[in-house]
């Protein structure tokens, strides 16, 4: 566990030390979205606010993937980091867990930015709607997952955003499809998540995460 | 006494249709500097990787340090220090924060990481607080990853092409850090084009062709070649002339000589030098045929 926090400590110094044109663009991205958000909650159209936090979780997650996962094993840097002294299973985990943390913390602010504009836009107040939110971090964790397995499983690892993006809008269609419960919802989410965990730890431990991929 | 660290029986490996390594057997010993030498493609980082468990071998077994690395121990990896291809330094985050992070994974305490740092790398510049290390130059990173590869000492390091990018005095540190640890019983293995460095600080040299490994270590030891570390001061030069009756040449921070009778001009140069005011910093027999080994090695 100990270990596990120094991954993601080691990733949030990185994070952290980006340029400043970066935050920028993150600035923009949660403005945008957080317009979205209260312009539906404001028109009632809370549905469409699901699938608008959904896509956003491919977008959060997908840009910290890149960085953490993807661009490491395309430059090779992961070669140095599985020779450190910590367990290839608690460094994948602690990308993971670095990865849906900070999604969250991203989700954050488009949240309560929405809730601003809707203070201030109209003149009522609507009650705050969990169902986006809570299914965001189903959604996270599993982009996080599935970025960890195909990551290393795929020749071209840029590609993980493409799929996470399919997966979820499969995940959207059923959702509309069979109008499932809050709660069936997320388990449905999360479940795929689990699964993509495990094949990610066994492709962590193979030659793969090394080989060369090409660009 | 030599004791074996790391052993590779019969390992084999391919990629695809193309065999990289074919029934490699190498021993390395304890407190000991071996030099892996071979064209480009030869299989050298294949080999490197493998001993440090990134690959699996498709035939045989590798043993280091009592332990297979392709089992991907966490204590295995404590106890190695590695150089590769890519640094692994966060970019983004100054030496100090990679060196930290680095440091704990290897279970260094702080007090241990300052008492490396201060003894080792003192005067290194690179250690500037706020830096980041992606406005490191090449040869800085280079150093900042030979640090990291002998940070706490490891018992064995494997270092691959270590010398790229660094320039003289960083050469020299990196000999000082490689005498270092082998004086402290390290088993070193360093693959590199870098023929000197290979030269001046390797105790057995191996080739690698046409997926073999070939031990030269042999016709190494035959060799009468002499190198003197220190300034190049021209008097020394002709001091050296005077007393071993050839003429020496001054390169990479060493003057190179080959003396008639080492036994008994080597102490009485030394003394010499040292009445001159020189600072020997290190003096070592080579090999005269190294190159020619390598040559022969290479052509089969």
């Amino acid at each position: 566990m100990k270990h596990c926090f120094l991954i993601i400590k080691n990733e949030w110094n990185n994070f952290k030390g980006n340029d400043p044109g970066l935050f920028a663009v993150y600035g923009i991205i949660i403005a945008i979205y957080s317009i979205l958000f209260a312009s539906n909650m404001i028109s009632n159209n809370n549905q469409q606010n699901i699938v608008w936090w959904i896509f956003f979780s491919v977008v959060a997650t997908g840009s910290f993937s890149g960085s953490v996962l993807i661009v490491e094993r395309l430059k090779g840097s992961f070669e140095i980091l599985l020779t450190c002294g910590i367990s290839r299973n608690t460094i994948l985990l602690g990308k993971v867990l670095y990865m849906v943390l900070m999604s969250i913390a991203m989700g954050l602010f488009p949240f309560v930015l929405s809730r601003l504009w809707v203070t201030f836009m109209s003149a009522y107040t609507t009650p705050v709607d969990w169902t986006g939110p809570v299914l965001y971090v189903g959604a996270s964790f599993t982009s996080a997952s599935c970025a960890s397995w195909l990551g290393i499983c795929l020749a071209n690892p840029r590609l993980v955003h493409f799929v996470n993006l399919l997966l979820l809008s499969v995940v959207v269609a059923v959702h509309y499809f069979f109008n499932l419960g809050l709660v069936s919802l997320f388990f449905f989410l999360c479940a795929p998540g689990v699964l993509f965990l495990f094949l990610g730890m066994r492709a962590f431990a193979s030659e793969r995460v090394i080989q060369p991929v090409s660009l | 006494m030599e004791t074996a660290i790391v052993s590779v029986n019969g390992v084999s490996k391919s990629f695809g249709q193309k065999k990289v390594l074919d029934s490699i057997d190498w021993t390395l010993d304890a407190g000991t500097v071996y030099g892996l030498v071979g064209l480009n493609g030869a299989g050298k980082t294949t080999l490197i990787r493998l001993l440090l468990g990134l690959l699996k071998p498709d035939t045989g077994s590798i043993d280091v340090l009592g332990s297979n690395p392709w089992r991907h121990e966490p204590s295995y990896y404590t106890a190695v220090g590695a150089v590769l291809e890519h640094d692994g330094f966060r970019g983004n985050c100054t030496f100090d924060e990679n060196i930290r992070f680095f440091a704990q994974a290897r279970g260094l305490s702080p007090k241990d990481l300052s008492a490396y740092l201060d003894e080792v790398w003192e005067t290194a510049h690179f250690r500037d607080g706020t830096k980041k290390v992606k406005h490191f130059s090449r040869g800085e990173r280079m150093q900042c990853a030979l640090c990291r590869a002998f940070l706490g000492w490891p018992k064995v390091c494997f270092l691959d092409e270590p010398t790229v990018a660094l320039d003289m005095d960083a050469f020299d540190h990196f000999c000082s850090l490689v005498t270092g640890a082998k004086q402290r019983g390290a088993t070193i293995l360093i693959s590199s084009h870098h023929i000197e460095a290979v030269e001046v600080l390797c105790d057995r040299i191996a080739v690698l062709k046409d997926s073999k490994l070939t031990d030269i270590s042999e016709p190494v030891k035959k060799a009468h070649q002499w190198i003197l570390r220190t300034d190049g001061n021209p008097e020394y030069g002709e001091t050296i002339h005077r007393i071993t009756g050839t003429k020496p040449s001054y390169r990479n921070g060493r003057w190179h000589f080959i003396p008639a009778n080492p036994d008994r001009e080597i102490p009485a140069l030394v003394c010499r030098l040292v009445a001159q005011g020189c600072s020997v910093h290190e003096i070592k027999c080579l090999d005269t045929a190294f190159r020619e080994s390598v040559k022969k090695a290479f052509e089969g």
